[in-house]
């Protein structure tokens, strides 16, 4: 007990981590509004209503004690660089892209208090089920081709990627059959077909749909996280490997029937072999990198703009040339610290719908951030995939924000009720 | 003009970045250290520990700890009780460990099966000992004086 006491007494009122990402925002949008020579005072307003903002969602989560402390701060500096860098790019960009954050953030906030409402009520497997297939065949017949790919939805003005709320819900189906895998008991003529079983039939139906969409990024992303969930709460080891062998045989008749795929492994393996054609991209972004060198060349010095899909796919290679490594591995850092926390948030929970949602979640940002930064450093082939919170897109910028909505609003009440509740059981 | 800012102000922003993720990262091992001392605290003062039923590799481990800080502790299956353990085999108010100038003393409250401290029968107010074993019900609980941490 004395132990406690003098680690209590020992804080003498450290700088709050929130003075430092106002303090950054700060620095990064001054910086900025003098870019084009002359000072232009609306880049400075956006970088302090930033800034204001991220005061105002940290006090009202102190506040009402929404849970979790850190995944907001953490996200907080990571949307910094994101927002910095997309007006660096280009000021339309970095408006609009303002815009979608003001959305998210306000979202993020309704999410985070008033989810629970809805918490114990949907938990359908079927219903979860239905709704993705749903979206997939509203792209398919309303979508809207954007770079060779059909996977756009076009709402009057606005058109958003259906795959980034697929995402969410495809997590929310696994939790559904964590929670409740007895659903998936079917009988097909006198024999009963086991819940894995059919959840692996489930699962192809919807890579087969990325695939035909052209998402190789989303299919990976998906797979990856139903791997991880069947791992850890299934414990099925042999199960696992069935699955990545029949997704490795199927991503190899992929590769020889599509040619499109074919050029992403060859881009891959060697992209100097082609660098003004094929390895345009890869070799750009590779090119921006290493002129980065370890402290960047200085915001607004670089030539980010040599990238094709700068603002989307390859921001990582921008912020490294214009940061630095030291810059890049401070976005893989945050990023690590921001799983690290859903992690334990996921521990923490005890109901399993709950505990795999969160870790659904997490390892879909996790999974996420390695896919697009090993792709545009070389790591692994280029799959055309957001970096979250970061990247240019309405879609991917109010998908994140919703995961983060709903991890914040299982670390809070939820997981207060939750604690509650085993204890009055255990109690009787 | 721009450029020198921007050259120096790199830096500059490199620092407050890595010292923003220091913070978190000092944060988040202060969160893990307190859990850890709440934990070590329990230990070092005098404590039930409770075992839980043997599992497959025939070992026992402890699976909760509850310290004895209060001059009066009861144990049973009621919520009145300061240790409360859900056994059907354990009385309402199952029996009481007091602290007494000399230790501690458990005393058996009527309970329908009975307790055993060290396979003998509980039938007076006893003395602990830094080791004992409190039968109750299907439930072993090891009294320990504390002092010493993961022993």
């Amino acid at each position: 007990m004395d132990k406690i006491v003098s680690i209590n007494s020992k804080k003498s009122k450290p700088i709050s981590p929130i003075h430092l990402v106002a303090l950054i925002d700060l620095i990064l949008f001054a910086l900025l509004s003098f870019k084009s020579g002359s000072f232009v005072p609306l880049t400075l307003i956006l970088g302090v209503s930033k800034a204001t903002l991220n005061y105002l969602s940290y006090y009202i989560l102190r506040k009402f004690k929404l849970g979790d402390r850190y995944i907001f701060l953490i996200v907080a500096l990571i949307l910094s660089f994101g927002l910095a860098m997309q007006l660096r790019l280009s000021t339309e960009i970095g408006i609009k892209q303002f815009i979608w954050f003001l959305i998210g953030i306000s979202l993020f906030m309704l999410i985070s208090s008033g989810y629970k409402i809805m918490h114990k009520y949907i938990r359908s497997i079927w219903f979860f089920y239905a709704l993705i297939i749903f979206l997939f065949i509203m792209t398919q017949m309303i979508g809207v081709r954007i770079n060779g790919a059909k996977n756009w939805i076009m709402l009057g003005k606005f058109s958003f990627q259906p795959s980034e709320f697929i995402k969410i819900i495809f997590v929310f189906f696994m939790a559904s059959f964590i929670s409740n895998s007895e659903a998936l008991r079917l009988k097909i003529a006198d024999r009963v077909l086991p819940p894995k079983w059919t959840l692996m039939v489930m699962v192809f139906v919807v890579l087969g749909f990325f695939v035909l969409q052209r998402e190789f990024g989303t299919a990976l992303l998906i797979f990856m996280v139903y791997l991880a969930i069947v791992y850890v709460f299934e414990k099925a080891a042999v199960f696992i490997a069935l699955n990545a062998v029949f997704a490795s045989l199927g991503a190899i008749v992929a590769i020889q029937i599509m040619p499109h795929l074919q050029a992403r492994i060859d881009s891959w393996l060697n992209p100097y072999a082609d660098i003004a054609g094929k390895g345009y991209q890869i070799t750009q972004s590779l090119f921006a990198i290493g002129s980065g060198s370890f402290f960047g060349t200085g915001l607004g010095l670089g030539y980010p703009h040599f990238i094709p899909n700068v603002e989307t796919d390859f921001i990582f290679s921008a912020i490294c040339e214009e940061m630095g490594l030291f810059g890049g591995l401070a976005i893989i850092i945050l990023f690590a610290l921001l799983v690290y926390r859903g992690i334990k948030i996921c521990l923490r929970l005890r109901d399993p719908f709950s505990k795999s949602l969160a870790f659904g979640l997490t390892t879909t940002i996790g999974f996420q951030t390695l896919i697009i930064i090993g792709g545009v450093t070389k790591a692994i082939p280029l799959t055309g995939i957001t970096l979250p919170f970061v990247s240019y897109g309405g879609s991917s910028l109010i998908s994140s924000f919703l995961i983060l909505g709903i991890l914040q609003a299982l670390s809070g009440s939820i997981l207060t009720e939750e604690v509650f509740e085993v204890e009055k059981i255990d109690n009787e | 003009m721009y450029e020198i800012i921007a050259m120096t102000t790199k830096y500059i922003l490199i620092f407050v970045i890595y010292l923003f993720l220091y913070k978190i990262a000092k944060l988040i091992y202060l969160d893990i250290k307190m859990m850890f001392v709440w934990e070590d605290s329990k230990v070092i003062n005098p404590h039930l520990r409770i075992l839980s039923s043997i599992d497959q590799k025939g070992q026992e481990t402890v699976n909760e700890i509850f310290p004895l800080i209060k001059a009066l502790t009861t144990i049973g299956r009621s919520l009145e009780c300061e240790v409360v353990i859900s056994d059907p085999h354990i009385s309402s108010k199952h029996l009481q460990i007091n602290k007494t100038a000399q230790g501690f003393t458990i005393l058996d409250l009527g309970s329908v099966n009975g307790t055993f401290i060290n396979d003998e029968k509980l039938t007076k107010p006893m003395l602990l000992n830094d080791g004992d074993v409190i039968h109750l019900g299907i439930t072993k609980l090891v009294f320990s004086e504390g002092g010493k941490l993961h022993g």
